[in-house]
């Protein structure tokens, strides 16, 4: 645009300096004949002769700075707009099927830009990379938090990469503004910073704060800072965490929140075993992530990890086999990639779908054209002038469109981001950004060259003498190469979305499925809140103890509660902490122990009513007691799968565990429980160990309670209460075990509830269009079918044959849409839970909504055609 | 108005003038009028510059780059439009003056053997 300005401004000024050189020039030419000898008034008279017409030579000249065909596409367009107002109805009709194609299209683009293609805010983010696997493990002598730092260390002596840091994530206790409040915060190495390439303002970490006494600094977020005052101010300043006085170094830039949304970050090792659910000092909650070196490829590097973690004999192990090296954005993203790409290809079809509709609408409206047409060629318009003008109408159409659907997804982009699960990780936020509207205009200029192609060939093919001769009633044509195309079109139309209805259809069956699924408890009536002790107030795990038990017992006498129990993880909670640790199995048993990945079990803490509180059963043996205290033998429950795991058939009470470390810690298995689902209702039930809560103190849980009557209303009695036990204690939210179930299901919901509003789209615009086809032809048989009446046709006759016609086109369009479905639908398959692919029940379902649809598509039109008086039919002509 | 002096002017072609134009400003910033009476005066009033050509052939150069417009004052201390030469146009002229000697050199040969035929 700036260009143009600029050229339009840049034209003025020469004509100015033209003037301004003809005057020149004529006064110098009078100069000239003045001194030659002529009287004054005639030698400007020859001058002026002499130079010629200045109209025509500023004619010319202005030609020079003017570009031709950016004034006949001007022309164009101004001429496309007025055709556009004359035609309101097929104006608006077209306009809105695109603003809802490409709405819905630029609507998915900004989540797909913001998860998968917004680069994410690190420099060279393609070179920061996770490491997942047995040689992280085994590498880590002694998993106390030094551990990390032997870990760091020998991970240094790598070639591949540049830094390499490690981190463990959690919560912790924030004082400092008026109320302690539980925070994200994140344990790291020195090199942490370097790894992700963003250094915070004032200071990184030292390596001499990695030694146990010298690390109580801090990195702050811009957001959590600006709680406190401005980043000056703050740095220097002291904060409160976990009871213990730490002073901040330094905050990172604004949106700088990894890992997750972490708030504030303490360097590893800490003076304490910190943050969530500590249960025990042997359990590895490290996450390394490194930087490669330029040039250095992830083969390269894993190989290079494998040999210095490896021996050669043991090469090709299953454990070698599960080490990973993943690029930044393939951990974060994960599972969401196949989602996203799979709503984007949905919802093209949408868009290709509105296309076919608009298309259909341009070749009925070029058969009424058509005379208009021949004339103007007849009168010498070239075809390339007619075409041009042709795409500058469709051009605005679709950019009419685009206008419009830019709004639509405007308007719809804060129903997505509610619809978006909080975990799916945003390079950037969802909003229309320059990307965004990019695509937007993209797409908006291929669908106006895709609709606007089909008249324009139609164009092509019509023979100037006839088209001149007829009256304009081209039953031929219309029978014959453009009624196969509109056809063809109505055709794909139902085939496309045929597809999208058998998609959202397993979608919905796997939603509903997952809703069936038993979570291995009975979430109704149950209150959750997160506890998080400080460190500082809580060193003493009889303090903490103490801490539990007052509040379970005070809890468990309120009205309204059954029961109430602690626990460290919390099934469902999206707090899962992957707390792997090598469990030892005591030489009792014949069962081979599990390698690899099945090494790593769920560690969770219980009270004793946990159990009971939530509705997990038991299998074998015996429940936590009030017995199970310290002092008393070290017991341990297992879940079902993990007994499987470990013991396979024998009976594993009475078998002893431990937790790893160099002095076996050995537990006696006194029970084994049902399994419950931790990570999600469509994840397999996790192996999990549980301990007993007063043997295994944590800081960190969930107070669970089993409520009467609707959770909810004995919150804030529940919140009083544990605010009697320790007013200091920061509070999280209350959220029922429904609200974690329904969270833990946001990902399905969001892609079934996208591809539901796609698939309904799809539907109502093939639907429309079919109307729209059969509406015509109806309209364009007006004269048969009054002929056939006038022959003794009784209405239903007529009904049939029209009906019938819709009827073929959409039983070609369902054995398309079903071959379609077919090759489709495997793309789906990893995303669906409880329903194969080729499940015959959605396959049926959507066959049949896409027929009765478009049997009532058909039959308002065909019921008007019953409706036609013959006498006046047959002079319709 | 068709004396026998306008028959033996000649007027010139579009590319042309451009070259002789370009000539032209190889020697210095000059202004328009200057143009084009130096043109007539070098071709011995030969060739004649309508000026319903030179000013739309000067805002082509402008466009295309290779001269370039300033305010100036004359040497009668009037202020003036000034063409000249830009680096791209002196690139240009080589390669138009090249191109017109190739095209000049060819049209001879292909004239001159014609007269002899003509002769003998």
């Amino acid at each position: 645009m700036s260009r143009w300005a600029r050229l339009f401004s840049r034209r003025k000024r020469m004509m100015e300096d033209l003037d301004q050189d003809i005057r020149d020039f004529i006064e110098r030419e009078t100069q000239d004949n003045i001194e030659r000898g002529l009287p004054p008034g005639e030698a400007r008279y020859a001058a002026l002769r002499k130079f010629g017409n200045v109209t025509r030579v500023r004619e010319d000249t202005r030609e020079v700075w003017t570009m031709v065909w950016l004034e006949q596409l001007w022309q164009d367009i101004r001429f496309g707009l007025r055709t556009l107002r004359k035609a309101p109805g097929f104006t608006a009709v077209a306009v809105l099927m695109l603003a809802l194609g490409i709405g819905a299209n630029t609507a998915m683009f900004s989540v797909v830009n913001a998860v998968l293609l917004h680069p994410l805010p690190y420099p060279h983010p393609e070179r920061i990379v996770f490491l997942w696997g047995a040689p992280i493990v085994q590498r880590v002598p002694d998993p106390k938090p030094s551990g990390a730092l032997v870990l760091a260390d020998w991970l240094m002596q790598t070639r591949s990469f540049e830094n390499f840091a490690v981190e463990q994530s959690g919560e912790v206790n924030l004082a400092g503004a008026d109320r302690p409040e539980h925070v994200k915060a994140s344990q790291v190495t020195v090199d942490f910073f370097r790894v992700l390439g963003i250094q915070p303002y004032g200071r990184s970490f030292l390596a001499e704060e990695s030694t146990p006494g010298r690390s109580q600094v801090a990195v702050l977020s811009d957001q959590l800072c600006r709680r406190f005052g401005a980043p000056g101010d703050v740095i220097g300043r002291p904060v409160l965490v976990n009871g213990l006085k730490f002073t901040v170094v330094g905050v990172m830039p604004a949106g700088f929140t990894f890992p997750g949304k972490t708030q504030i970050w303490m360097p590893l090792p800490l003076p304490w075993t910190f943050a969530a659910s500590h249960i025990s000092d042997q359990a590895i909650y490290f996450t390394p992530i490194a930087r490669l070196r330029p040039g250095v490829g992830l083969e390269q590097a894993r190989d290079e990890v494998i040999r210095l973690a490896f021996p050669a004999s043991q090469a090709n192990s299953d454990a070698e086999r599960e080490f990973e090296l993943k690029p930044l954005r393939e951990a974060l993203v994960g599972n969401d990639r196949p989602v996203l790409w799979l709503l984007l290809g949905a919802v093209a079809f949408v868009l290709l779908i509105a296309c076919a509709d608009v298309a259909n609408l341009l070749l009925a409206r070029a058969v009424v054209r058509e005379r208009e047409m021949t004339v103007r060629a007849a009168l010498g318009a070239s075809r390339l002038r007619l075409t041009r003008q042709n795409l500058a109408e469709t051009l605005l159409i679709s950019g009419f469109g685009g206008l419009a659907g830019l709004l639509l997804a405007s308007w719809s982009l804060g129903a997505i981001r509610l619809l978006v699960p909080s975990n799916m990780p945003l390079a950037a936020p969802i909003r229309i950004d320059g990307g965004v509207l990019a695509f937007t205009l993209a797409v908006s200029l291929a669908s106006g060259l895709l609709f606007g192609l089909f008249p324009s060939l139609h164009a092509y093919r019509s023979d100037l003498s006839r088209s001149l001769k007829e009256s304009g009633n081209l039953d031929a044509s219309d029978r014959g190469l453009l009624g196969r195309t509109r056809s063809l079109l109505t055709i794909s139309e139902g085939a496309l979305s045929l597809v999208l209805l058998v998609g959202a259809g397993l979608f919905l069956r796997s939603f509903a499925r997952l809703n069936e699924v038993s979570p291995g408890f009975n979430p109704e009536r149950l209150l959750t809140t997160q506890v998080n002790l400080a460190e500082g107030v809580y060193q003493d795990s009889s303090k903490r103890n103490e801490f539990y038990e007052s509040v379970l017992q005070r809890v468990a006498a309120l009205p309204g509660v059954r029961s109430a129990a602690f626990t460290s993880n919390l099934p469902l909670s999206g707090v899962v902490v992957t707390s792997a640790f090598r469990m030892q199995v005591k030489e009792e048993s014949h069962h081979p122990s599990p390698e690899g990945d099945s090494q790593f079990a769920l560690l969770t803490a219980v009270s004793p009513g946990y159990f009971r509180t939530l509705g997990i059963p038991l299998l074998a043996g015996r429940l936590f007691s009030d017995g199970d205290r310290d002092g008393a033998p070290k017991a341990a429950i297992v879940s079902e799968s993990l007994a499987h795991a470990y013991w396979g058939s024998e009976n594993p009470l009475g078998k002893h565990v431990s937790l790893g470390g160099p002095q076996p810690d050995w537990r006696e298995i006194v029970g084994v429980v049902g399994d419950t689902r931790h990570a999600g209702l469509s994840a397999e039930p996790s192996e999990e160990l549980y301990l007993p809560l007063r043997q295994n103190t944590t800081w960190t849980g969930f107070l669970t309670i089993r409520t009467e009557g609707a959770p909810t209303l004995i919150a804030a009695e529940v919140r009083r209460t544990m605010a009697e036990v320790d007013r200091n204690e920061p509070l999280s939210d209350f959220l029922t075990m429904q609200e974690h179930i329904s969270n833990s299901m946001a990902p399905s919901r969001f892609r079934t509830v996208l591809l539901s509003i796609f698939a309904a789209l799809a539907l109502t615009l093939a639907v429309v269009g079919l109307y729209g086809v059969m509406s015509y032809s109806v309209s364009r048989r007006t004269h048969e079918i009054g002929v056939r009446m006038a022959m003794g046709a009784r209405g239903e006759d007529v009904l049939r044959l029209v009906v019938g016609e819709g009827f073929k086109l959409t039983m070609v369009a369902v054995g398309i849409g079903l071959l379609g479905a077919l090759a489709l639908v495997r793309f789906s398959s990893s995303l669906l839970y409880g329903v194969r692919p080729l499940d015959p029940l959605t396959f049926v379902a959507a066959t049949l909504a896409l027929t009765a649809a478009a049997l009532l598509a058909a039959y308002l039109p065909a019921r008007r055609a019953t409706k036609v008086d013959p006498m006046v039919a047959l002079r319709y002509e | 108005m068709s004396t026998k002096e306008q028959q033996e002017r000649i007027e010139l072609l579009q590319g042309t003038l451009d070259l002789l134009i370009l000539r032209t400003l190889r020697l210095g910033p000059v202004h328009g009028h200057a143009i084009a009476k130096a043109i007539e005066m070098r071709s011995e009033d030969v060739l004649q510059v309508e000026q319903g050509s030179l000013y739309p052939a000067l805002h082509r150069l402008i466009k295309r780059g290779w001269i370039s417009v300033q305010e100036g004052t004359s040497e009668n201390n009037r202020r003036a439009k000034f063409y000249r030469l830009t680096a791209k146009g002196k690139r240009q002229l080589l390669v138009e003056t090249s191109k017109w000697e190739k095209l000049a050199g060819a049209i001879a040969r292909i004239l001159m053997p014609a007269e002899s035929e003509g002769e003998s």
